[in-house]
């Protein structure tokens, strides 16, 4: 459980924010821009410490050393890699992926000679979304992963990640602007605004369980 | 107003010692633009949707080769000549703008490039703002203070400031919210509704589908199809090509299917 209680941060960007996330549980968080949907982000995948306020993994503080069980997945790839390190070296940064994963992925063998720059951002991307599924990975924070992808790019990265999402039994937060998007992901939508989260999931037209309730500040 | 036919589009380079061959990025691209309409050219990224930009602005890198015909109302196109007075570019990034100049005074400076005498500029530059919602603040600020969607909508102050009957339009919305997103390619129809001409490049079907009067499909370098807007409706069976149908299927508003063989 990745549990944040009472968050505040960035002199009142973020004012009182608490919420849950359960393995295996998909949530959509949206909300205008400069909302601090980022921020809250990098708070949760411990990039930042709050100014006020706790994020818990199943109670115990994240880690401060090693990898971390919480992973930001940043909306540019290229700011993520090392530029001067080829392909191959960056997906081993903290696990060593085998053939059948860098297949389900769709990465090539190709790729992993060459240098970030020399791949698509859509690929680049795949890289960097593989390189996270280290064996210690437990929820994921995905800032807008698809927003410069066409759409049969982008529906294909959220088919492969749901897939493996639900093999794996983890957790995601998925940012985004696209409301459509969000809905196809099946959970519930949260709406980060005015400081405050607040559940804005849509009611399921196909009766399809909502995520867990949001828990109330 | 714009037509281009069977355009090609290669880059020259060198194939061992003493040999050069030709890589083709764009492959017999026929399609025209005109007076009052919004045609958008959607494909995935190297589909060489920007090249076509770049072709139609005349800023092709040196070893480009370029084949077939464009032309400009009625006339072969030189874009040298028209660049900046009859064809304007709304670039992508606000890395276009120089980055050591207040907005205002570069408004101001595609006011000269317009021919207007100098004693007209400022206040040309001043009303140009206005139309998109930048006031005198705004325009004091120099680019990186300015937001995404000050920063385009600077960018449309500057194409649309002199009579450009074509607007040609590179990933407009990019890094923009939805809001912003919308506002942007509203301004662009309202040019088109106006009587000029605009062409916007673009990945994002959905966000242009609203605004284009057709959407002409690229993939790798060939042209699919060129669609009524109307068309990407349903499970789109009014589409022709396959290509458009498993886009517009992709979206998440629509099918959310990714392709059977995904080539991205």
């Amino acid at each position: 459980m990745l549990t944040a209680r009472d968050l505040h941060h960035a002199r009142g960007l973020l004012a009182g924010v608490s919420l849950t996330l359960a393995p295996g549980q998909v949530v959509g968080l949206a909300g205008p821009s400069g909302a601090g949907k980022t921020t809250l982000g990098r708070l949760l995948a411990g990039h930042l410490s709050p100014e006020h306020g706790t994020v818990r993994l199943d109670g115990a503080p994240l880690p401060a050393h090693g990898f971390c069980p919480v992973q930001l997945l940043p909306q540019t790839a290229e700011l993520a890699v090392n530029p001067r390190w080829r392909v191959g070296r960056i997906l081993e940064e903290a696990h060593t992926p085998g053939a059948a994963a860098r297949r389900a992925f769709g990465i090539r063998d190709a790729w992993l000679r060459r240098y970030p720059h020399e791949l698509s951002g859509g690929e680049l991307q795949r890289v960097v979304i593989l390189r996270s599924m280290a064996p210690g990975l437990r929820y994921l924070i995905a800032d807008e992963i698809s927003a410069m992808l066409d759409p049969l790019a982008q529906a294909g990265l959220w088919h492969r990640l749901l897939d493996h999402v639900a093999d794996r039994g983890l957790g995601i937060l998925a940012i985004s602007h696209n409301a459509a998007l969000l809905r196809r992901l099946g959970g519930a939508v949260w709406h980060l605004e005015n400081a405050r989260l607040r559940d804005a999931t849509p009611v399921p037209a196909s009766g399809r369980a909502a995520g867990l309730p949001l828990e109330t500040a | 107003m714009l037509e281009l036919s069977r355009l090609s589009i290669g880059f020259r380079r060198p194939a061992g010692l003493w040999r050069r061959e030709v890589v083709p990025a764009l492959r017999g691209v026929s399609l025209d633009v005109r007076a009052g309409e919004v045609l958008a050219v959607i494909g995935a990224s190297g589909a060489g949707k920007s090249l076509l930009a770049q072709a139609v602005l005349g800023l092709l890198p040196a070893n480009a080769v370029l084949a077939g015909a464009m032309r400009f109302q009625g006339a072969p196109l030189d874009p040298a000549m028209l660049r900046g007075r009859r064809i304007a570019l709304v670039p992508q990034s606000i890395a276009w703008l120089d980055p050591l100049v207040r907005a205002g005074r570069q408004v101001e400076w595609a006011a000269g490039r317009a021919g207007l005498p100098a004693a007209l500029r400022q206040p040309a530059a001043t009303a140009a703002l206005a139309r998109f919602n930048l006031g005198a603040a705004a325009s004091r600020r120099f680019p990186h203070q300015l937001s995404g969607g000050m920063a385009r909508r600077a960018m449309l102050a500057i194409a649309t400031l002199g009579q450009a009957d074509l607007l040609v339009a590179d990933e407009p919305t990019n890094g923009l919210d939805p809001e912003n997103a919308a506002r942007v390619l509203g301004h662009l129809r309202a040019l088109a509704d106006a009587g000029r001409g605009v062409l916007v490049i673009s990945h994002d079907l959905s966000a242009v589908l609203p605004q284009a009067d057709r959407v002409a499909i690229l993939r790798d370098g060939a042209l699919q199809e060129t669609a009524p807007a109307t068309a990407f409706r349903g499970r789109g069976e009014a589409l022709a090509s396959s290509y458009a149908r498993a886009l517009w299927q992709a979206l998440p508003e629509s099918g959310f299917h990714p392709a059977e063989a995904s080539p991205c």
